[in-house]
């Protein structure tokens, strides 16, 4: 009996003292603040040249509200073929502009400088705008013909879903595609979906999963560089990434601005109406 | 002068025909091991018992007294009067409630005790425990040297190693996953278990595979007459243990383990996924069954088997407009180990031990989702996707020893067929998985070789091994010598270098023992990692008459290391999982090491302290520069006490310290061209630039036993973390809601950065009965 009541006395009191333990609390970390600019600048064909700068917040400032960090007092150099061509000039909210109007040619090689005082200078790497790699035919199918993955093989087919054929007039463009193997498949309204080219050289074809349930019935196929896919990559791993012990292995943006954050990358893209196109 | 010479040639034929008298025999303990280098003293002489536990000794006295002694056991001293050559044989009763000895080898062979250590049962039982589940993975943080990783977990880091390069031997079978319940508790039952020992350096050549460490359990052998038995009843789990006397010299040892508070969570679950809502079900077991069997006296037969698994499951059941949804993932973690031993004895100094068996490791982890439409059938639908991780392995060893009073030889061979399917994927219940094999083939032949020579003795051990996987080949020769030099009684120093290779990886971002390990074999693409380590210590016994102490220094140098890249979700595309991984990595640790022991009165206690540092270095991490291996902790200090208020009770307490682990942290923020209103991109510092807080906790623990007209009752309370230390499991940044009474409105406060503590003061409570 005594036993048994020492035991009880023993669980009533390990209970109420389990309760009041509060395992959260602040951690006090000194983190110096590191003065690093980054630019981000996409460019296209028919584009004119744009390119947003902005500086390396402090780790525990407000992440709201992006005006803090655009830098709009930077020199912004552009390069064309290793020769200096033109300042691009700032309107505001660290967007700067030529006001040549000049926009990217095919076959010129593009770098951007940037500077601003107490700050290291940044450089992106040479790019270039990737050739548009000429689309032999397009076949439309209302049902799934391909594995995309092994995490599509057994999902049931949603309403609107549909794959998309397209088929490249020439293997000797493949060789382009392994330079440039990044492709962008979207439409105005659902945003980025990003492939990265697998298939292997014996096919000269891609298969697109798309989904006709949205009201734009218009695809964009993009043709971008490999910084841009591992950029976008990155980006993905590190905003799916939780926090805490899982977090371990969530590592830095993969960046082709030298000492600096951001990307600079080309995108050359053909339009697809599937509205045209007859289904199978 | 002449009287002096005639009494000289009366007594010289005496003299010269003085009969030398040869005694021997065994010196074993009342369970019939046999006790190694134990004392055997004249008031001449002193000698040491060899590996079988058999002393020589060779007397012209008739009448003698011999003193056997061997530390843990009662001293026995015999008066005996011989006339021809005698065999003697001790068996020594153990000291009672022999607690606070970490070392337990004799005085004489204390210095061995520097990177061999054992940790007998009786200690481990002492030792205060996590809700009173006695460790004996845990109980090997008590050595210096070995640190802990995460909160409450079974992983351990030897001298700078990864928790992979520890090899932990069942009977001789290494066994894969030593953890239940994400690492709360390791597989092992203290109770089927003599204790552990860890070699941290001066390996045998016998053994080979990893790089930091030997853990052998030293499995129990049968002793008893008559059937006995012991169970306890804890908070997490309860176990029954028998030991049963089949016939002479034949014993039959079966234990069973298993968490209870599952059963009452099964019945509530039922209901709930009939229902809306959340579930949970955690549960492990344990099932271990030993034979020991002497045929006649010179051959011993040894079969083991153990059997264990966790099971895991989340449930989510949800109802929708007349349908109902659930998601459920389930996940299995389980090992089979088992072995037959063969010893044969020729004689007193040969003999030859065979081994057979396998061991068995394999994870599953299965999600299901499901959503019935009780009005629309054609509207059901199911998911299923399925991956598993697993490995088997047979494993033969043949080993030839001899021994005499001066030189000890060991050499043998051992063979080993691995089956790895580091990933198998599933997408149907109905289809076949899709999986890789990987076959590899390992072989080795050793030689060991163990000289006494005055005060000097030297190991010298030589072991080649072969590893062959599809068409590639590694071969290495890798030494072992270790030198101990004996300055005096009780003062030695010993020096050791090794080189050690490693055939496979444990792929794993923590230390927990979670579903997210894998063991991933060398293969055509990765070299075998390798160790070379050096070391020298000096130890020094009967300080003030009753401390044990010593210190020592290593230097270990590591390469062909290998890691996850940067940029690895949790949930790998373990289709790919080469594309993550990167090898050709290199590693440096070294450190000191002090420890001291002592056994005073009703006192006994142990105190460790070792100062490291311990460095990585890959090419495609930290642009190429060494950084600090996560577990790289500099200051790591282990110290217990155990007093007898009483003979029935006992009272026991532990104080660790740890400087925090080495993490990465983001130091600047920015925005994504995706996010335009949220600077949602991290900048992260280099590899590991900081610390975690430092790690401290004090356990208690308390004892009392009464004995029973059937057997010995046993009530322990113990105390985990006793002052509530929140140690820092770990580390995110975050913004808080709160509330603001300017605005009457909630805001978003700036990010902080916040600890997570993981397990605070415990008490727990446990009875025992052992008949």
């Amino acid at each position: 009996m005594k036993d048994f009541v020492r035991t009880i006395y023993f669980l009533i009191t390990a209970s109420v003292l389990l309760t009041n333990c509060n395992m959260t609390k602040e951690f006090d970390v000194n983190i110096p603040i590191s003065q690093v600019l980054g630019v981000y600048c996409n460019f296209y064909p028919d584009s004119v040249w744009k390119a947003q700068v902005f500086k390396l917040g402090n780790i525990t400032d407000s992440i709201y509200g992006n005006s803090l960090l655009y830098v709009d007092d930077a020199e912004v150099k552009l390069f064309c073929n290793n020769e200096f061509q033109e300042n691009l000039i700032n309107v505001g909210s660290g967007i700067y502009i030529s006001t040549n109007n000049s926009k990217p040619i095919e076959n010129k090689k593009y770098y951007l400088e940037i500077f601003k005082e107490d700050y290291p200078s940044i450089v992106s790497t040479t790019e270039t705008l990737p050739p548009l790699i000429k689309i032999d035919s397009i076949i439309l199918y209302d049902s799934l013909q391909a594995e995309f993955s092994f995490f599509y093989v057994n999902s049931k087919k949603e309403e609107g879903d549909m794959q998309l054929d397209v088929f490249f007039e020439n293997k000797e463009d493949l060789a382009i595609l392994t330079t440039y193997p990044s492709f962008l498949l979207t439409n105005g309204y659902t945003g980025w979906d990003c492939y990265k080219y697998m298939y292997s050289l014996l096919k000269n074809e891609m298969n697109f999963l798309i989904n006709n349930n949205e009201t734009s019935n218009e695809f964009q196929i993009s043709f971008t560089s490999n910084n841009f896919f591992e950029f976008y990559e990155t980006v993905s791993i590190q905003e799916n990434s939780q926090s805490g012990i899982i977090s371990y292995f969530a590592g830095n943006i993969k960046s082709n601005i030298s000492s600096g954050l951001g990307l600079f990358a080309g995108i050359n893209y053909v339009y697809i109406d599937i509205d045209t196109i007859p289904i199978r | 002068m002449k009287k002096n010479i005639l009494i000289l040639l009366l007594i010289l034929p005496s003299i010269l025909t003085a009969q030398d008298y040869k005694i021997s025999g065994l010196v074993s303990n009342n369970s019939g091991n046999k006790l190694i280098e134990a004392n055997i003293q004249t008031n001449k002489k002193s000698v040491l018992t060899d590996k079988v536990g058999h002393y020589s000794l060779s007397t012209n006295q008739n009448k003698l007294k011999l003193s056997v002694s061997y530390i843990g056991y009662k001293t026995q001293t015999v008066s005996i009067e011989i006339n021809n050559d005698t065999t003697i044989n001790f068996i020594l009763q153990k000291k009672e409630n022999q607690i606070g000895e970490v070392q337990v080898v004799s005085e004489r062979d204390f210095e061995k005790a520097i990177s061999e250590t054992k940790i007998t049962s009786n200690i481990i039982n002492t030792l205060p425990a996590l809700g009173g589940e006695k460790d004996i993975i845990k109980a090997l943080l008590f050595i210096p040297g070995v640190q802990a990783g995460s909160e409450a977990t079974t992983g351990f880091f030897v001298r700078g190693g990864n928790s992979d390069q520890n090899l932990i031997l069942m009977d001789n079978i290494p066994i894969y996953n030593v953890s239940h319940l994400f690492g709360y508790m390791s597989v092992f039952d203290v109770d089927m278990t003599e204790g552990i020992t860890l070699i941290k350096a001066g390996y045998p050549a016998s053994y080979g595979g990893r790089l930091s460490s030997l853990v052998k359990i030293d499995l129990k052998n049968g002793k008893s007459k008559k059937t006995t038995g012991k169970f306890t009843l804890g908070l997490v789990s309860s176990k029954l243990q028998l030991e049963i006397p089949l016939k002479k010299n034949t014993y039959l040892l079966i234990s069973g383990r298993k968490t209870y508070f599952d059963l009452f969570t099964r019945y509530y679950n039922t209901s709930i996924k009939q229902n809306e809502g959340s579930n949970t079900y955690l549960s492990f077991y344990d099932f271990n069954l030993r034979l020991t069997s002497k045929l006649y006296e010179k051959n011993k037969i040894f079969f083991n088997f153990y059997t264990g698994d966790d099971k895991t499951e989340f449930a989510n059941v949800y109802k929708i407009e007349g349908s109902k949804s659930s998601d459920i993932f389930k996940n299995k973690t389980g090992n089979i180990v088992s072995s037959l031993s063969y010893k044969h004895y020729f004689n007193k100094r040969n003999s030859l031990n065979l081994v057979t068996g396998f061991t068995r490791y394999r994870n599953i982890k299965i999600s299901e989702s499901e959503m019935v439409n009780k009005t629309n059938p054609e509207k059901n639908e199911s998911e299923f996707f399925g991956e598993s991780s697993s490995i088997l392995d047979y494993k033969n060893i043949l080993k030839y020893q001899f021994s005499n009073n001066f030189l000890n030889t060991e050499a043998g061979t051992e063979f080993i067929n691995h089956n790895y399917i580091p990933f198998s994927v599933s997408y149907n219940k109905n289809v076949l998985p899709i999986y890789e094999t990987y076959k590899p083939f390992e072989f080795a032949v050793f030689v060991d070789n163990k000289l006494k020579i005055k005060k000097f003795i030297i190991n010298t051990g030589l072991r080649y091994t072969q590893y062959h996987i599809k068409k590639s080949k590694y071969n290495y020769l890798e030494p072992r010598i270790s030198v101990k030099y004996t300055i005096t009684k009780s003062i030695s120093i010993k020096g050791s270098y090794t080189i050690m290779h490693q055939y496979n990886h444990l792929l794993s971002n923590l230390s927990t023992g979670t579903p997210a390990d894998i063991w991933f074999p060398v293969t055509e693409t990765s070299s075998p990692m390798r160790a070379e380590q050096y070391t020298v210590g000096i130890s020094k016994t009967k300080l003030f008459g009753f401390i044990n102490t010593g210190v020592e220094i290593y230097y270990k140098k590591t390469s062909n290391l290998i890691d996850f890249s940067d940029n690895v979700l949790s949930d790998l595309d373990i289709v790919n999982i080469e594309d993550y991984i990167i090898t050709n990595g290199k590693g440096e640790s070294y450190g000191l090491e002090l420890f001291a022991q002592f056994n005073k009165d009703k006192y006994n206690g142990g105190f460790s302290y070792t100062l490291s540092k311990t460095d990585r270095q890959f090419e495609q991490i930290n642009d190429g520069k060494p950084y600090p291996f996560k577990y790289d902790r500099r200051h790591n200090l282990s110290s217990y006490i155990a007093y007898d208020i009483s003979k029935k009770i006992k009272l026991s307490t532990s104080w660790t310290y740890m400087t925090g682990y080495a993490l990465t942290l983001p130091i600047g923020r920015y925005y994504s061209p995706a996010s335009e209103n949220e600077a949602s991109l991290f900048l992260y510092s280099n590899r590991n630039q900081f610390r975690m807080p430092s790690y401290h906790r004090l356990d208690l623990a308390i004892k009392f036993e009464k004995q029973k007209a059937r057997g010995l009752r046993t009530w322990e309370i113990s105390i985990y973390n006793a002052y509530n230390r929140q140690n820092a499991f770990f580390i995110e940044i975050h913004s808080e809601f709160r509330y603001n009474d300017k605005t009457q409105d909630f805001e978003l406060s700036k990010p902080k950065f916040w600890q997570r503590s993981l397990l605070p003061i415990i008490p727990s409570i446990s009875y025992s009965f052992k008949f």
